[in-house]
Formats: C-alpha cells, structure tokens, sequence
C-alpha cells in the first residue's frame, strides 16, 4: 500500500523532509537540552511548521493575488495613501509569520503545556461525559475513532467554540482592548487574520488547546483543524468582494460576510466597550450567528476599522508597527481594568 | 558476542516490552503477518513477512502504542492509549476480531505469566490497572480488579515468571515501582536516571534493566531482597529506550532512540558487546524466528527497519504509516 499517486508521492516526500529535519536538528537539540520527555511533542510541532509554512504559500500565492481580482476596497489614489496602505500590509505580514511559524505555539507550550500536563488526569477522567469518545461512542462505539468523522465532529465543535471566544473578545472589556488590534486594521486583507495582540492569541490557543484536550482531539488531527481554520480565516480577511452565492454563502463564512463584521462605526461596527451591535462572529460556519440571532446579510461591509480611530471621533492611535500596537493595547487594558 | 540461538517457544516465562511474549508457537517462518503500530495514524501496518511489503492497514483507535499477544495466541491485543479501547487482531490473518472500550489509557499492557492478571499503564493518567483475564467472558475479558496510583507517566513494565511482581518505570517522576501482585499493592520504589522508559528482567530474575531515554545510560538493579541496589551503569548510546531479548536468555538489546543505534547487552557480563546501526529514532524490536532479522520501527522517518543481526547492516526498510511504534510478528524467538 506505497503510495502510488504523484500527489501521495508528493506528500511523503514533503514528510520525509519534515522527517529529516527532525531527525537531524530537532530532537538532537532536545537531547542534548534534556527535553527528551517532549520528544513526541516536537514531533507534533515539526508537523505544525510544515502545516504553517504550507498555509503560508497558499496565502501568498493564491489569495493575496486574487485580491487583486474583485477588491472589496479599492487601492488609494494616491501615492501617500497606497504607501500608508503598504507599511500597514507589512506590518500583518509579520503578524503572520509570528502566528504560522508557531512561534506563539512554542510560547504556549513551555507557558501553558505543563498547567495542561498536570490537568490531564482531570480531563481525561474514566467518567468525562465532555469527552466526545466516551459521549458520543457510549451510544455509537467507535465513531470517533473513523479519522473523517471524529474530525467533523471536532471541527463542528471547535468552530462553535471559535464563535463563542470571538463574541467574548467583543464583550469583555479587557479582552476587546487586545482584540482592538486586530479590528485597527484599515487596509483589511488576507494578512490580516493573524493581525492579534500577543496576549490575545495566547489566550486564545490556550482555550483551544484545553478544550481539544477535554473532548480528545487526537493532536494530528488538531494540527489539521487549526490549520484549516487559519486558512479558511485568511480568505475570510481577504480584501474580496466574494459571497460565495445566495446559498453557499449562509453555509460558509465568505469575504464579504466577515468584513461586515469588520465594518468600521454605524451600527454594527467600532463600539469597543460593546458588543451589542456587532454582528457575523462567525468562523467557518454562520450558523452559529443564525441560532444566536447575530447573522447580518443585508448590510453592506463599508471602509474597516474602529469607530474611534476617524478623526471626528478623536482619531484614536492603535499604533502603526508591530510593538507599538502590542504596548499600546496593554496600556489600552490596563486602563480598562482599573 | 555469541550469535543468538533460535530457541523454540518456551511456555511464557516472559513478555516482550514492546512487543510480545515468549509463547508456546511453533515455528513456521514466512508465513505469518508483521504487525506495526502507527501510532499518529491510529491504524496498524499489516507487511508480507516474505516480501517485506506493506499490505493493508487496519484502523484500530487513537494512539496504538504497544500490543501484546492473548494467552491463548488467538489474539493480539493492540492497546489503543488515548482511544480507551483494546483492539484484538488475529496474529495469523491480521483479521480484526473485537474492540473492546472501557479500558482507560491502556498505554502499555502485558499479561502475567499465570495469565492470572493483565497489567496496563495509563501514561496520561499516572495509574497502573490490574485486570483479571477472563477469556470466557467474550463480551468483557477483561475485569478491572485494582487501580494503583503510582507515580508520573508510567511508561513500561516486567513482569517476573512466578507472576508475583510487576516492574513498572516513572517516566517523568524516574522512578522503577515494584508492584505486588499477591497484596495489589506497591512493594517499593527507588529512583532512577532520567527518563527511565523499558524495563527488562534478566534471566537469573533477579536482575532489572531499566533504559534511560533521557541519558546514554541502562541502569541494572539488583531487585532479590527487600530493598532494590543500583549495581551498575552500562553506557549504552543517546536516549536508551527499548529492549528486546535475542532468545538465548543472555543477551538483550536496547534502541538508543537518539544516537539512532541498537546495542547488545550481554546480562551476565552487563557490559555491551556490539552495536548495531538504528536509523530513523529506533523504538520497539522484535527478532524473527530465524534469529537474525531484526524488525526495529524507526520512529522519526515513518518506516520499519530490518537489520541483519550477524553482519550488522541494514538490510531494507519498509514505508509505514506515522510514529511507528508496537511491532510483532508470531514468528519470532523467545523473549528473553
């Protein structure tokens, strides 16, 4: 049962070369650093590069083209405008790298990983109801051992999940001032999904890692989940004026759906101590702003950004490079806080 | 070193750690199927023992990491760690016979000589289960009799021939426990190198190895009275891990997970007498029945390596599935 296709092919060969750098740089480096015990978690992380640098290159090289061929917002006029719009795009670039080359992965693992590690007996307890093994397989055995459908079952979770941390990024205070630097973007395109305060995404994967480890995502499959979801998020940014169809577009989270929810000031968009108004905090799906009654199809998406940062509303400064916007937002919750 | 003997199946005085016991099978080369766990794909890798060619995989449950074979030779129990669940497969045809759920983080599993007990350790959930084996209860072979709490991340264990003790490794606590089979209780515990991973019980039974994946290191206690002695250090290589008799009862071997090589230990004079090279992250062993065909999973490289023990080369590697792990096969010589 080799493989025989080139596609197969081509993917054995890519995971030999993930192979061999593992081999040869990765677990030599934790030998010798006494991290042996993490060895098959840095296994996993390899795969979590790779997986990164694939979602990478899809973005560079299909869909920031395609932005190119139904804009939402059009290119400034002029040349100071679409200079500003440069440095502004640079700046999530590096935000992407940040995110897709796991570099936050590896903070959260020596951050959070051992609280995990020594909460793992009480998440996996005989009797775990949450689990979705013992849930669902109690009145199903073996469902979700099926790799296709245990990943549905995860990714449907998952995303309703995603949907629930958004609108508590939205509602919280403190957590919307982190949050804020995703929103500050004003040139929203597919780099701008990883455009997340530091804090922000630690708290964010730490959710994340804890619940697949309450519902027992096997952690290949969790590599895949998220990896999907990035890349189903960075075509969600992009700067497309694409709905997916009348159909289509109420199944999946299309361009246009989630810049509405990006949508500078009016009535749905800005307010940052509020998320009364805010609609589409769908990730994947809209469903789940459909049953919580928070799907908007009949707005038009409009220029993006918070309603503070227009000059008539003070001109707010979220910050223009990556450190500034990362200081900012802590003074930002800090203030919130007290 | 003395070449290997390939002795015929001895009524299981002892298990394999990765892989299987020394069981009452005759021998009949080439015939039966090489079993690889892959333990990211949640599936087995069933290979043409003659061919060396991978020829269907079977799903099991989540993380498959080791197996063992039934008493009765019937089955081969895959142990699915993070599935909760016990996958029996028959050793002849790789046919999949049952799933049984229920069983908690059966990482590591093994029965006891008597076949009285049947031992697993939950490495997620620092517990080692006693279950009694029941082979006439098809619905439930399996009865939970005691759970002992024990100390961080079990990782492997032994079990001696009067089936009296089980010598379980700490992981990440480096630890060896002693468990008692008779009281179901912990008899002693003595701290050991870093990392200890496999656990192997000399031939004179009054001998333990324990490999130390975090070290270059196998530790030999000396476990016949009270309280257990460290006797010696051999330097092995790299990230010590997994052992597998050669049959001969003198002379074991030991994967260095990172100095990717397998050396030969002989257990009278504790001194290694050979190395062999172990590509890919080498993990579990087994040793064909001729005596010389070792079947080593390379963990890091997705493939099963066979090594030609005598002149000690590389003699094919076979293509699996991910983080390869438990490898077996019916054909192969005693365990110890």
């Amino acid at each position: 049962m080799n493989a025989v296709s080139p596609f197969a092919a081509l993917i054995d060969q890519v995971a030999d070369w993930q192979d061999t750098f593992f081999l040869r740089v990765v677990e030599p480096s934790m030998q010798a650093l006494g991290l042996a015990s993490y060895a098959e978690d840095a296994y996993g992380a390899v795969y979590w590069l790779a997986a990164g640098l694939g979602v990478l290159f899809v973005t560079a090289l299909v869909l920031a083209p395609a932005e190119r061929w139904r804009p939402a917002e059009p290119l400034p006029g002029d040349e100071a405008g679409r200079r500003e719009r440069r440095a502004a795009i640079r700046t999530d670039v590096v935000y992407t790298l940040v995110d897709r080359l796991g570099f936050v992965r590896v903070l959260m693992f020596f951050a959070i990983d051992p609280v995990l590690a020594w909460a793992r007996p009480l998440l996996w307890a005989e009797h775990a109801p949450w689990h979705l093994d013992q849930s669902i397989a109690s009145w199903w055995p073996g469902v979700t051992d099926a790799p296709l459908v245990g990943f549905l079952a995860y990714l449907l979770l998952l995303d309703f999940a995603g949907y629930l941390v958004h609108r508590a990024q939205h509602r919280f205070a403190w957590w919307w001032a982190l949050h804020a630097v995703h929103h500050s973007q004003r040139h929203m395109t597919v780099w701008t999904d990883s455009r997340n305060h530091l804090l922000d995404t630690l708290v964010v994967d730490a959710v994340f890692a804890t619940l697949a480890q309450l519902v027992g995502v096997p952690p290949g499959q969790f590599i895949a989940l998220v990896m999907l979801t990035k890349l189903a998020e960075s075509l969600a940014h992009a700067n497309l004026d694409l709905s997916f169809g009348r159909w289509m577009g109420k199944v999946f989270v299309s361009p246009r759906f989630h810049r509405v929810h990006h949508a500078m000031g009016g009535a749905r968009g800005g307010r940052e101590d509020h998320d009364a108004d805010n609609c589409n905090y769908g990730v994947l799906f809209p469903m789940w702003d459909f049953a919580c009654r928070t799907a908007r199809f009949d707005l038009s998406p409009g220029p993006t950004g918070i309603a503070d940062q227009r000059e008539a509303a003070g001109g707010r400064d979220y910050g223009r490079g990556f450190w500034a916007q990362q200081v900012l937002a802590i003074r930002r919750m800090v203030n919130a806080s007290t | 070193m003395k070449p290997p003997a390939v002795s015929r199946r001895r009524f299981c005085l002892a298990g394999a750690i990765c892989s299987l016991p020394a069981l009452a099978t005759p021998n009949v080369p080439g015939q039966r199927p090489i079993f690889v766990l892959n333990s990211l794909d949640a599936d087995v890798s069933v290979i043409d023992a003659t061919s060396y060619t991978e020829l269907r995989r079977v799903p099991v449950g989540k993380e498959p990491h080791h197996l063992y074979l039934a008493p009765d030779e019937r089955s081969l129990l895959v142990a699915n760690a993070l599935g909760d669940s016990i996958t029996f497969i028959d050793p002849r045809t790789a046919q999949v016979q049952r799933h049984i759920t229920g069983i908690v983080d059966p990482y590591q599993l093994r029965f006891s000589p008597d076949m009285r007990w049947f031992v697993t350790l939950a490495n997620r959930l620092n517990h080692v289960d006693l279950y009694a084996w029941e082979p006439g209860e098809d619905a439930r072979p399996l009865k939970l009799v005691r759970r002992i709490s024990t100390g961080r991340t079990p990782s492997h264990q032994w079990i001696d021939s009067r089936s009296r003790t089980v010598y379980a490794s700490m992981q990440d606590s480096n630890e060896l426990v002693a468990i008692d089979l008779d009281k179901q209780e912990i008899r002693w515990r003595t701290p050991t190198g870093k990392l200890s991973a496999d656990v192997y019980l000399a031939n004179d039974e009054a001998t333990v190895l324990v490999a130390l994946t975090g070290d270059r290191f196998v530790e030999a206690y000396d476990v016949s009275s009270a309280k257990p002695r460290l006797m010696q250090r051999i330097e092995t290589g790299e990230g010590a891990h997994a052992f597998r008799g050669m049959g001969d009862r003198r002379h074991v071997l030991v994967s260095n997970r990172a100095a990717n090589s397998i050396s030969v230990i002989d257990t009278v004079s504790r001194a290694v007498v050979s190395q062999l090279p172990g590509p890919g992250g080498p993990d579990c062993m087994d040793l064909r029945a001729d005596g010389r065909t070792l079947l080593v999973t390379s963990r890091w490289i997705r493939r099963l390596t066979l090594i030609d023990v005598p002149s000690r080369r590389i003699v094919g590697q076979v293509r699996v599935g991910k983080s390869p792990h438990g490898v077996f096969t019916l054909d192969h010589v005693a365990m110890r």
